[in-house]
């Protein structure tokens, strides 16, 4: 039955050719759109450490001045303190071991090179960090291990280089044990990464959310602070006079916040346990009169991390509202056409039906016609989209590089082919339904 | 007139028989009118920004940002300082070269300071966001243009680090301020000789000159992206100091290459961390810009395309159904202009019920967007523009089928 019903339709769809790909057409582009605009959201949005996020949190401490207002001018308001934390209160949380597991960083920026090289030194980003960071983030290893905790506490030159690093400087091969030469101090490569490149990264010094460009290398953040490398990106002074030093030594007394901090706790009952005690720590510093502030902490995990410091820029979200009111407009169009459509053909819906076909039957024929218009158009949707996600690869991103990451993955493909299907129904429900509603008596008489 | 008042009566009744169909053509025109105002609002506050005034020789100017290792400080980083500038100077083709904490326009670094009127409300930080900028000659290499007041007074410039350092108590004696930001701080006033404090605990700092722009290094803030000042401070490399060159447009890649070679010759050692032209740095943090009024100028286009198309559609489909009642007002003496005059009415009336809907929705988009987005508010022209793009949809898309309903014969009264 249903291949005859299929006959019909094509029979149907082929005599209105032209108002038939009017109709693919209009879905096709629809769809194509939202699809688009939905699938560059979503890597926007999607959780880089999926099965770690909900255990991931970042403290927060509010050393400021009461009187300080600089945050009132910024969109996260006034009440929202610092997001990162001075080398004093950094240290303090690290070394009490509240956490399941607790790491300190900060982004680095420095030259590499060999230690035997004639070559022009190239300039890298990377990351002054604590051990329990690769296990925390769950970074790959290639070759070799992470350092260890007691690396931390000796200030051990050691350091973890990506792949991309290796293979620029090694050639690929095993380097661990060799040395790599970080702003003229050498350092012993331990171990390798392979091919970690995750994003929006969130522990960078940039900003709370940072999509920028791959990180180098990692080094033990006590190793680097003693090697005078320097550490980049943003940095709070909380009292009138202070500015960052540009001596590391003088860095760690300083009033300044210029390190992340990230800590694992396992269980609900952890996570308030460790609220307890950044709240009685920051009491506790201004009762030393560190701060002057009443404790304002927060301690997020990383799924609301991203919502706060908005890890999709407002414009992705207007965009995918755009494109699904674009969608909308396509859809009604559409159906107003499969009416137009299906109208037309009363004539033989009055025959077949005077001949004894059931409204059921010529109802359930129509909504097979109004499928196969959906289909095919779902189908140039999503090869539309493809193409529309292409061009977004080809588009200058400025300080948001993921243009690069935006592909179609399989979650994303099930959810473009339930919207085209079910848009596609929808479109040829309520003509079909109309045109059902006429009484073969009626129609015929008119012929 | 009298012919199109008489056209009405029965255009509302045909109408009223196709009920869905209206709803749905109706509903069409309303979003699509919605959407296209609030995209080409939307593409225009892009568009703004790509074109905002640089105020300085962008054109003319590459930056180079390159790590020396020196210590922080010491007679080595001025020694250096001294000659790499020198050197530089020597280069053919170069016209002036300056070192600055910031490069405008480049959001690599971002130097912020508060301008306030009081101390109290510099020390809370509680003025209006700046960027700072300093660096010797700066304003000579970025060939800024001052629309009031002097240049800062070249034996006034102190050092950058004296100023900055932790517990600083100096803050320069002068200061180059832009046009909007001494409209935003002093109304109506003549900002020339005016004391501001810029950080907590100084001296206040007298306005000298006005500029006529200067962009922050990261634009942001609809109307401040010029909020800049620039203090008489002198940079040495071991500050974190840019280098500005200024060439003539044509030789950019040719004297940045020149200046690496000049740079890597007196340091061996030494890592260039970014060279560029200062467009290509626009062009970096813009080009976002670009890509979104692109697409939100194809999404109008497509949007209109498909309503139009729509409309032929639906159209055509009306004309079909009425080819006798067409026929039979041709054989009572309608001619084909009434005929084409009846489709093009009728479509201007529905056209006209979407797109008061269409404004109605334009405006909760807006407030939506607003709410939600912090967008600014949909100026009001952007309504009889919206209007005015569907109904000249609408009347271009309507003229082909109703040019065919004027060419049915009066015959078709009589077929069945």
């Amino acid at each position: 039955m249903f291949g005859y019903y299929a006959a019909l339709a094509i029979r149907s769809l082929w005599r209105d050719i032209a108002l038939t790909l009017l109709m693919v057409l209009t879905i096709a582009i629809g769809i194509g759109a939202s699809t688009t605009a939905l699938t560059v959201y979503h890597v926007l949005t999607h959780d880089p450490y999926p099965g770690r996020s909900g255990e991931l949190y970042r403290p927060q401490l509010d050393p400021r001045e009461s009187s300080d207002r600089s945050n009132a001018s910024l969109r996260v308001g006034d009440d929202e303190p610092y997001t990162q934390l001075s080398w004093i209160d950094a240290m303090a949380l690290w070394h009490a071991h509240r956490a399941d597991r607790q790491a300190v960083m900060a982004t680095g920026s420095f030259r590499v090179e060999l230690p035997d090289s004639q070559v022009m030194p190239s300039h890298s980003f990377g990351l002054y960090t604590t051990a329990d960071f690769f296990p925390m983030f769950g970074a790959p290893f290639r070759y070799g291990h992470a350092w260890s905790e007691a690396d931390d506490e000796r200030g051990e030159r050691v350091a973890v280089i990506t792949d991309t690093l290796n293979d620029m400087l090694f050639g690929g091969a095993d380097s661990s044990g060799r040395i790599v030469v970080l702003r003229n101090v050498p350092f012993r490569v331990v171990g390798v990464l392979n091919h970690w490149r995750i994003l929006p990264r969130i522990y960078g010094s940039y900003g709370a959310v940072e999509f920028t460009d791959e990180y180098m290398a990692y080094v033990p953040l006590a190793a680097a602070i003693d090697a005078e490398l320097r550490p980049a990106g943003s940095r709070r002074c909380w009292t009138e006079k202070a500015s960052f030093p540009t001596d590391n030594q003088q860095k760690k007394s300083a009033p300044c916040a210029w390190l992340q901090m990230w800590v694992q706790l396992d269980s609900a009952a952890k996570v308030s346990a460790y609220r307890d005690f950044l709240t009685h720590y920051s009491e506790q510093q201004r009762t030393l009169g560190r701060f002057q502030r009443p404790a304002n902490i927060r301690l997020r995990n990383v799924s609301q991390w991203l919502e706060t410091f908005h890890a999709v820029s407002d414009e992705s979200r207007v965009q995918v509202w755009l494109a699904f009111a674009f969608l909308l407009v396509c859809l009604i169009n559409a159906t107003g056409l499969m009416l137009a459509k299906f109208m037309r053909s009363t004539g033989t819906l009055g025959v077949r039906r005077a001949m004894g076909a059931s409204r059921r039957t010529v109802f359930a024929q129509l909504l097979i016609e109004a499928g196969m218009i959906g289909a095919v158009g779902g189908l140039i949707g999503l090869v539309l989209a493809y193409l529309g996600l292409w061009l977004v690869r080809q588009q200058p991103n400025g300080d948001i590089d993921y243009t690069a990451l935006v592909h179609m993955d399989v979650g994303m493909l099930v959810v473009s082919i339930v919207i085209a299907l079910g848009s596609s129904l929808l479109v040829g429900l309520l003509p079909a339904w109309r045109a059902c509603q006429v009484s073969p008596a009626l129609q015929l008489k008119t012929q | 007139m009298s012919a199109a008042a008489l056209d009405l009566k029965p255009i509302l009744s045909a109408l009223l028989r196709h009920k869905v169909v209206l709803v749905l053509l109706v509903l069409v025109i309303a979003l699509s009118c919605g959407v296209v105002s609030n995209s080409v609002f939307l593409m225009s506050l892009h568009l703004k920004r790509l074109h905002l005034p640089a105020g300085f020789e962008e054109s003319q100017l590459v930056e180079i940002d390159a790590d020396n290792l020196l210590i922080p400080g010491s007679d080595e980083a001025k020694r250096h300082t001294r000659e790499a500038l020198d050197a530089l100077r020597q280069l053919p083709s170069v016209k002036d070269v300056a070192l600055s904490n910031l490069v405008p326009l480049d959001y690599s670094a971002f130097f912020p300071g508060y301008v306030a009127l009081n101390e109290k409300d510099a020390a809370s930080r509680s003025g209006v966001l700046v960027a700072v900028y300093g660096g010797q000659d700066l304003a000579s290499t970025l060939g800024l243009r001052l629309v009031a007041g002097r240049w800062l007074n070249p034996l006034g410039f102190v050092d950058y680090a004296d100023v900055f350092k932790s517990g600083s108590q100096a803050a320069p004696a002068e200061a180059l301020i832009t046009r909007a930001l001494a409209e935003r701080v002093w109304p109506g006033e003549n900002p020339l000789g005016k004391p501001f404090y810029f950080t907590g605990g100084k001296p206040p700092t007298v306005v000298v000159g006005v500029v006529e722009h200067l962009p922050r290094p990261v634009l942001f803030g609809e109307g401040e992206e010029d909020f800049s000042i620039v203090l008489p401070v002198r940079m040495w490399l071991d500050d974190g100091a840019y280098y500005l060159i200024r060439t003539e447009a044509g030789e950019r890649q040719r004297v940045l290459h020149a200046a690496v070679d000049t740079l890597h010759r007196l340091d061996p050692h030494v890592a260039i961390i970014a060279q560029r032209p200062l467009t290509d740095a626009r062009a970096e943090q813009l080009g976002k810009d670009l890509a979104m009024a692109r697409m939100l100028a194809g999404l109008c286009v497509t949007l209109l395309l498909i309503t139009g198309l729509g409309i032929v559609g639906l159209s055509s489909y009306w004309v079909q159904q009425r080819r006798r009642q067409i026929g039979v007002r041709r054989a009572l003496g309608a001619t084909r202009t009434d005929i084409l005059r009846y489709f093009m009415l009728e479509n201007f009336l529905l056209t006209s019920l979407g797109v008061v809907l269409g404004m109605a929705l334009a405006y909760g988009l807006s407030m939506l967007l607003m709410r939600y987005y912090e967008l600014p508010r949909l100026p009001w022209f952007y309504f009889p523009l919206g209007a005015l793009a569907l109904w000249t949809t609408g009347q271009l898309a309507v003229l082909v089928p109703a040019l065919r309903a004027s060419t049915i014969s009066p015959a078709a009264a009589a077929a069945g």
